[in-house]
């Protein structure tokens, strides 16, 4: 059976993201007034990395469960953490808590047990910063994650398989990104082959479509390649799926369409819990 | 009524003693003509931050109730503020302050062993239990009683646990179970967190013979017998604790 590799320290999981940095990214997220999609996307992912990181935080210090990796495409291709972290690819969740670039102040509102809301100060871990210009080179993009994870891979040929997150809001510029994504899912650990999840992020108001299983309700022919570019989700993962209230089917895939911010954190919280967690 | 009990335990494969978030707590030596018994297992959630001291609390807590009745559920505000005062000793780095407020998480089960009248062969117990580790009432080579589930696919990735914050225990109520019933001379009891009693479930719906734990048992017998288990895939790689209570 696949995919149900333990995740442990000697054994870490790899999540690796591919974060739209196109000019577009500037427009507002639909449904968002005000709210630039690129800046969106930042504050998702900084809250992603610092679940990650409370996840794998234990009494005794952070237990190295997690690699991760956040490549920015745009006006260019690379690794996009800043500051201390700046220029990496791959790094243990352990460093990730200890170096983020600043922590800033944000408030939440929080009930204020008589049937109120109270603003709430709290620290907000910031180590990735919107940016938008240029293009939107997928290809490259997944050409870069393709030789980050086969050196990882070397490294971890029994684990966990790599999961990779594509986040975009267009089509690829730089051609059909159907070969790279092929060359990225074709790497293997013993456990199952590397799980290349993508979303799409909405500009106009559409209903999001989460997890589906074929291509016969999608809108158009690049919503068909970003579905067939994207791997089956894995048992564990649609049993999570399911327990969130999705309707997911037995060949559905890890791909959300027109997706807004709330479908955009629930795909990822759910695309990024392999199981078996010791 | 005279009690033997015997504890074993196990971290998880990979990881450390010092790493292992189940805790017991056992009444000290065994003593004849006692007329009352108490032990407890607690199983830490792994994925909370100082799980294992909570986990620990809670037995401690459960055991030292007095005889007329474990009132866990009144002394919980007290071990809660125990609880954030040891946690909050020393400075924490940010995600340690952030999860310490996410509060700790376990599984308690609780045995009480009671006395019958005088003339009375046999006696009461009664058992407390929030979540899935699990009670296994033994008579000969049968299990008559299994709490709170008697079945393996009842087991889920989330089960509801005794929180170390207020807001953590909203569903407890009706999750709380409690049972009771009569021993006769020569019972045992097993007590068993969630991995193991999962394990011994199964085994029981696919028709395997009930053998005794042999009294005197090792705990380096106890280890090689988990490893193997876990070796050959049949347990999961997860804290493991259990009590044995033989009452006569």
């Amino acid at each position: 059976m696949s995919y149900e590799a333990e995740i442990s320290r000697v054994n870490p999981a790899c999540l690796l993201f591919l974060v739209d940095q196109s000019g577009s990214m500037e427009d507002d997220w639909s449904g968002e007034p005000g709210k630039k999609k690129a800046d969106g996307l930042a504050t998702i992912i900084n809250r992603l990395l610092q679940n990650l990181v409370l996840k794998c935080a234990k009494s005794e210090g952070i237990r190295d469960y997690y690699h991760v990796g956040v490549i920015g495409y745009g006006g260019n291709v690379g690794p996009a953490f800043s500051g201390e972290l700046s220029g990496r690819d791959l790094v243990p969740i352990s460093e990730i808590a200890n170096a983020p670039a600043r922590i800033e102040e944000r408030t939440r509102k929080v009930d204020d047990g008589v049937g109120g809301l109270v603003d709430q100060t709290v620290k907000f871990p910031v180590w990735f910063d919107a940016t938008a210009s240029g293009g939107t080179p997928m290809r490259a993009a997944l050409s870069c994650a393709e030789g980050i994870l086969t050196a990882w891979i070397s490294q971890h040929a029994d684990g966990f398989p790599p999961i990779v997150i594509n986040i975009t809001d267009g089509e690829s510029t730089d051609g059909d990104p159907t070969q790279a994504a092929g060359a990225v899912t074709s790497l293997a650990t013993t456990d199952g082959q590397a799980l290349l999840f993508n979303v799409h992020l909405s500009e106009q108001r559409a209903e999001p479509i989460q997890f589906p299983d074929g291509e016969a309700g999608l809108p158009d022919q690049y919503a068909k390649l970003l579905f067939r570019m994207s791997s089956p989700l894995p048992p564990s993962m649609q049993g999570v799926a399911r327990q969130e209230g999705f309707e997911v089917g037995e060949g559905a895939r890890g791909f959300a369409f027109n997706a807004d911010m709330v479908s955009v954190i629930q795909f990822l919280d759910i695309g990024t819990r392999p199981s078996n967690l010791r | 009524m005279y009690v033997a009990s015997n504890a074993y335990w196990l971290p998880k494969a990979g990881n450390s003693d010092e790493e292992y978030e189940d805790a017991f707590c056992i009444e000290s030596e065994p003593v004849a003509h006692r007329t009352f018994f108490r032990c407890a297992v607690a199983d830490g959630e792994t994925e909370t931050s100082f799980s294992g001291l909570w986990a620990a609390m809670l037995v401690r807590a459960y055991c030292c109730s007095p005889q007329d009745g474990p009132n866990l559920h009144d002394e919980l505000p007290r071990l809660q503020a125990d609880w954030r005062e040891q946690v909050g000793r020393k400075p924490l780095p940010w995600y340690a302050e952030q999860k310490a407020l996410q509060g700790a998480f376990a599984a308690l089960l609780g045995l009480t062993v009671m006395a019958g009248a005088a003339g009375e062969v046999g006696g009461r117990w009664e058992t407390l239990a929030v979540g899935d580790s699990c009670l296994f009432h033994v008579r000969g080579a049968e299990v008559i009683g299994a709490f709170p589930l008697d079945h393996a696919e009842a087991f889920s990735n989330r089960p509801v646990l005794r929180s170390s914050n207020d807001g953590g225990n909203g569903e407890l109520a009706e999750h709380r179970a409690c049972a009771v019933g009569a021993w006769e001379p020569g019972d045992t009891f097993y007590l068993m967190t969630d991995a193991l009693a999962h394990w011994f479930l199964t085994r029981i719906e696919r028709g395997h013979t009930l053998r005794p734990l042999p009294s005197r048992l090792e705990q380096s017998e106890f280890a090689g017998w988990i490893a193997d288990l876990r070796r050959v895939g049949e347990l999961r790689n997860d804290d493991v604790t259990l009590l044995r209570v033989h009452v006569t």
